[in-house]
């Protein structure tokens, strides 16, 4: 399946932080968000993170995380968030062509595995979970309770051919894509609490529209 | 589950997500926990998130076909919970 970009596109070079974040919830607090909402958005949404489910509750109040990215945020705001900044959420097309250029590599840095520059559970185990089995031991054990995202900047290593970071792992990524019959967003790239396997350039996922998770957050694009 | 395997016990079952409660597993509790509904037998199982078998990202709806497994010596939960509704890999791509 060979597709092409038509068009071509300016990527954030890193997922969107708590701190890009924090200021588009300034001028929400301020003036309404209305002008970037997405036009089917529920009326009872809010912008603001999903509070209950945040596994460290200050991550968007305590400075030492405004480089990290933001999460518990779902689709309808991450589309909000895109607009307010002049830009537009990926397709999932267009996040993996990003992710691994045109020679097919399974990573963005390209074909060799390699723990230290990704955050996924394997990294965060400091071993090599091979299996489901060997994931959810790891799990049950106690010794993925550290895994959490990190910062955008932490891996200088997991570039992709086009100079984006940290397209792999850490945090899964919403795209503007949606299936059919179905109200969920295609998600890319895996997170920090997936194994190595599941943080390709061509790992997919897909997320409610309506959901928010600590593992999913978004970068955003603009027409060049 | 019209013409699917039947539910025998300890072996593979057939069922839908009955009920979605966006809290109570992962080390926090802030994770996902599930209802099973055997279609079958009509018993219900609990499950947590993690027990959704995948590489990426675990999540279900309520309605959702699954195919699931339930030990003998802890009947009211399910583990190795799969997804039957999985869209087509074309269908990623859009």
């Amino acid at each position: 399946m060979l597709r092409r970009i038509d068009r071509p596109i300016r990527f954030d070079r890193f997922p969107v932080t708590v701190a890009r974040y924090n200021r588009f919830l300034e001028a929400v607090r301020q003036d309404g968000s209305r002008q970037w909402d997405h036009p089917d958005q529920p009326a009872e949404i809010s912008h603001e993170p999903w509070q209950d489910r945040l596994r460290i509750p200050d991550y968007f109040t305590d400075p030492a995380y405004q480089n990290y990215p933001a999460v518990c945020v779902g689709y309808w705001s991450a589309y909000a968030f895109a607009r307010y900044e002049g830009k537009r959420l990926p397709t999932s097309l267009e996040w993996e062509a990003a992710a691994r250029g045109t020679d097919g590599r399974l990573f963005p840095w390209g074909d060799d595995i390699d723990l230290n520059i990704v955050s996924c559970a394997d990294s965060w185990s400091g071993r090599k979970l091979i299996t489901y089995e060997a994931w959810r031991e790891e799990l049950d054990r106690g010794r993925l309770a550290e895994a959490m995202p990190g910062p955008v900047d932490a891996h200088p290593g997991n570039i992709s051919p086009y100079g984006l970071r940290e397209m792999a792992g850490n945090v899964w990524e919403i795209t503007a894509t949606m299936l059919d019959h179905r109200d969920e967003v295609v998600i890319c790239g895996g997170s920090y609490d997936n194994p190595y396997r599941a943080v390709q350039a061509s790992s997919k996922g897909l997320a409610r529209r309506n959901g928010r998770s600590n593992v999913i957050g978004f970068r955003c694009v603009e027409d060049a | 589950m019209n013409g699917e395997p039947n539910s025998t016990p300890g072996g593979q079952r057939f069922g839908y997500i009955a009920e979605r409660m966006p809290h109570g597993s992962g080390y926090t509790g802030r994770l996902s926990t599930y209802v099973v509904h055997d279609a079958e037998s009509g018993t219900d199982h609990t499950f947590m998130y993690a027990d959704i078998v995948t590489e990426g990202f675990r999540t279900l709806h309520v309605g959702e076909r699954v195919r699931f497994l339930v030990d003998l010596e802890e009947p009211d939960r399910a583990r190795y919970i799969i997804r039957l509704d999985m869209p087509e890999v074309e269908d990623y791509y859009r």
